[in-house]
């Protein structure tokens, strides 16, 4: 498994006890919500994380964040690829809007034949331009 | 945020303050450049107003005091405005 970039960042956690899990990472000037929800269906990969969350201790989150960040990273390999190239120094931007709100895009960690991969949560047309990934 | 600017503070758009320095958080408090001059800047989204709101309390009891000058606490310079809705969503200090 490929290693996931120092900046890559899973900077902000939430979930709810049975709720799923919520995560929020900035990458390039960036940012990207990725959603574990409860699954309807048996055998995926999201239904044992999201019990395994919910039953850790505080003081003991930091190996199951690490394992999740690592699974959600590699589902998500093409889309950081696409959405996410890094920028050249000229290319960042400076100001202070584009740091607090940067572009963007919302998807959902699911299983899909056995794989994980993470798919557009598109109900929010101006948080996620589809056409990004055509 | 609930912030009324009635000592006179002037309001900068976020697209003019020039982010030179991230001092804390991945945006909360930082070191900007705002019409020529650098400044602390504390920002951040709706989670992180109830503090700023506090903070912007305190030290605007201490802007209007006959003590400001002899009190040693940043000195208020003006509020960071959203540029997209105009809202006041960061303080600018010493």
């Amino acid at each position: 498994m490929e290693r996931v970039p120092v900046d890559w960042q899973a900077a902000q956690w939430g979930s709810g006890r049975g709720d799923g899990i919520f995560i929020t990472i900035f990458y390039h000037s960036k940012r990207f919500h990725a959603s574990l929800l409860p699954p309807s269906t048996p055998d995926t990969i999201e239904g044992p994380l999201i019990s395994r969350f919910d039953a850790t201790a505080d003081e003991d989150i930091e190996a199951i964040q690490h394992e999740i960040e690592k699974l959600v990273y590699e589902a998500g390999k093409s889309i950081w690829d696409q959405l996410a190239r890094p920028l050249t120094d000229e290319e960042k931007p400076s100001d202070l809007h584009s740091l607090l709100y940067p572009e963007s895009f919302r998807f959902l960690f699911t299983t899909n034949d056995g794989k994980a991969e993470l798919i557009t949560d598109g109900n929010e047309e101006d948080v996620f331009p589809t056409k990004a990934l055509a | 945020m609930k912030i009324v600017n009635d000592i006179g503070l002037p309001q900068y758009s976020s697209r003019e303050s020039r982010v030179l320095e991230i001092l804390a958080g991945r945006s909360y408090v930082t070191k900007v450049l705002v019409d020529g001059k650098e400044m602390c800047c504390k920002s951040g989204d709706d989670w992180e107003f109830h503090a700023m709101e506090r903070e912007f309390d305190c030290l605007r009891k201490v802007a209007i005091s006959d003590l400001k000058d002899s009190l040693r606490v940043p000195r208020l310079l003006g509020l960071v405005t959203s540029a997209e809705t105009g809202k006041i969503i960061g303080l600018l200090e010493e």
